[in-house]
Formats: C-alpha cells, structure tokens, sequence
C-alpha cells in the first residue's frame, strides 16, 4: 500500500470517527432515547428518469446514500466505483440493497446529467436531486455536510462535501455511516450478513 | 506561497536554455523521474476529471513540484482530499516537496491533478500531455493514457 493510500485511509477513519460522533449524538438526543438507528428524517427529491422519491420509496431494502456531485474529479467517481464493485460482490444479494448517489450541485446536476454519469459504474445505482431546499433538507436529514466554493480566478465553483456513505436498513432506520473504500470486502460480508440478519422481513 | 510562485516565474522567465546550462540544474532534471502518468476517461457531461502519476527523486537534494498543465483542459491544478473537521474538501497543494529518495504516487481518493474545463471528452486508448514543473528540474513532459473505470482503481 502506498503512502498515498495510507493516508487516505487514515483520513477516512477519521472522518468516519468523526460522523460516527455525530450520529451518536444524534441518537442519544433523540426524544425516545433508547433508539440506537433512529428513523431517516423524511425528505422528498426527484431520480434520475424524474421520479419522486421520499424516505419511504425504498422500505423493504436497504438503502446505502453517498453526497456528491458530477464535476467532482476525484472522490465521487472513486467512490461510485466502489459502489459498483460492493454491488458486484453482492451478487444476487444486491436487490436487497440500493445505494443512491444525492447530487449536492443541483443546478448543474439535472436527472438526465446523474443518469448519463452514473450508467458509467452500473445501472442500478440511482441518482437524485431536487431544489436547493430539498438538497438542503435532505443532507441535514443525514447529517451530512456541503458548501459551494468559487474556485480562486476562475467564473466557476467547486463543492466540499461529506464523503461518507449512509446506510438506512429495509426499516428505513438509519444504521451508521462509513466510507467505502478498496478493502470492500470486509463491508461486503458486513452488509450481506446485517442485510440476512436483521431484515427477515424482507425475505420472501 | 509568494515566494515560490516568484522562484516559478524566475524559472520560467529565465527559460530552459539558462537551466540546461548550469551544471547542478542539469544534475536536478536527471533526478525527477515521473512515470505511470494516466487520466480517468470523461464521465456523462462532466467537464472536469482527474490526472495521476508518480513521480521520484533519485537525486541527492529535495525538489518541489511547483505546477502542472495539459493543454486537455482549461485548468489544471495539484490538488488533495483532505478531511477537516470531519468533511471531505479538495484543497489545492501550491508546492509538494520531494525528499532524495522518495517516490510520491498521485491515486484515487488523495493526490491528484483535477482537470477543469476539459477542452473535449477524454475517451480510452487517447494519450493527453500532462507537464509537470519543478523547481529544480524544470518542466517535465509525459504521455498520460486514458484509462476507463475499470483501470481507474
């Protein structure tokens, strides 16, 4: 493993440290006070072929989200990649599970963009946008983070965002976030063990 | 960082013949060696993409990579994924230092050149020219090949 590859990896610990912190907190805040994997606060955005979607379109599997967006040159399309290896790996286990790319550049990134860029990695992957204010609400909705930043001497932007994945169970009750990285496989084992164990229900 | 923006210009300003003529300026360019240079193929409509290579100093003294250009985009700039307080952020790296001996290696998810304003679509099996300028050893010009997803790890 290169250096390089070491400190990513060190940073995505922290960072999924760090998210993990907040969703603890999170939990503990929450009025009931014994739920560990509070409900997904609801939101409502639009897919890639212009459906709506909400918290509850995807009860009955289980739902990985990753925020982002298309001109990102680095992070995003390496971690769709990974999406689709996770996928991959599933094998007939990947119907339980849809992992969903929320674009936090709206302006730019219409359902005809996401769905050009995303066939790229696999075509289960879906992608969704909204307004502002749905983008907004849906990334407070998870905790996650985005800002735009003018790029230095250029008429353009780029976004910071949060690179962690967050994964909802078929019960639509958040579970935690983590970052995908290329040892996948300890996760793939991880998500087709919690996805058998945990979700009978969803058996049929 | 005004300080070797200013070095940069004096470089550039005092041109290539000037540092092809100075004996420790000439030992500095043996030393950089940059390899395994690649771009990830365009994706949809995206405009922007990202370049990586690896680049090592087999010289006695540090070098500083000081900018980057492709006449594929617009712009392109070193940059890194950094994570503060908790968030992921591209954060532009205005000089990187080489140690003797050390290999530095641009990948996926750390390091990279990010390419914005992509003048056409870079698709599998085209080569674009990536240069590469440092301080000591001046500009240095690879091949970088496009590479598609699945040799984009």
């Amino acid at each position: 493993m290169s250096r390089t590859a070491k400190t990513f990896a060190a940073v995505l610990i922290v960072t999924m440290a760090v998210i993990a912190g907040v969703f603890l907190r999170h939990a503990v805040e929450e009025p009931r006070g014994v739920s560990v994997s509070p409900a997904v606060k609801p939101f409502s955005l639009t897919d890639q072929s212009g459906r709506p979607v909400t918290e509850a379109s995807y009860r009955g599997r289980w739902l990985l989200l990753f925020f982002g967006f298309i001109r990102c040159p680095d992070v995003c399309p390496t971690s769709m990649l990974y999406a689709a290896d996770l996928l991959k790996a599933l094998g007939a286990e990947a119907r339980n599970l849809q992992i969903a790319f929320v674009t936090v550049d709206p302006e730019r990134d219409t359902p005809a963009v996401l769905r050009d860029y995303l066939a790229n990695f696999d075509p289960r992957l879906a992608g969704l946008t909204g307004s502002p204010e749905q983008i907004s609400a849906v990334t407070k909705a998870f905790g996650a983070y985005y800002a735009k930043r003018a790029l230095e001497g250029l008429d353009d932007y780029t976004m910071d965002h949060s690179t962690a994945f967050y994964l909802v169970n078929a019960d639509g009750k958040f579970q935690r976030a983590f970052a995908l990285n290329d040892d996948s496989d300890g996760l793939t084992d991880e998500l087709r063990a919690a996805m058998s164990a945990a979700s009978p229900a969803q058996k049929e | 960082m005004y300080r070797t923006v200013l070095a940069a210009t004096c470089i550039i300003l005092t041109g290539g013949a000037a540092l092809a003529a100075d004996a420790p300026a000439a030992d500095a360019r043996a030393a950089i060696v940059v390899t395994h240079a690649w771009v990830r193929a365009s994706l949809g409509q995206s405009p922007t993409t990202a370049a990586y290579l690896r680049i090592e100093n087999r010289g006695a003294t540090e070098d500083r990579l000081l900018a980057v250009a492709t006449p594929a985009a617009a712009t392109a700039h070193l940059h890194e994924s950094v994570a503060k307080d908790g968030i992921m952020r591209m954060q532009a790296v205005n000089s990187l230092g080489i140690k003797p001996g050390q290999s530095i290696e641009l990948a996926p998810g750390g390091l990279h050149i990010m390419m914005m304003g992509l003048k056409s679509p870079l698709k599998v099996g085209q080569t674009i020219p990536v240069k590469v300028r440092f301080e000591g050893a001046g500009e240095i010009e690879v091949d970088a090949e496009v590479r598609g997803l699945d040799d984009a790890r």
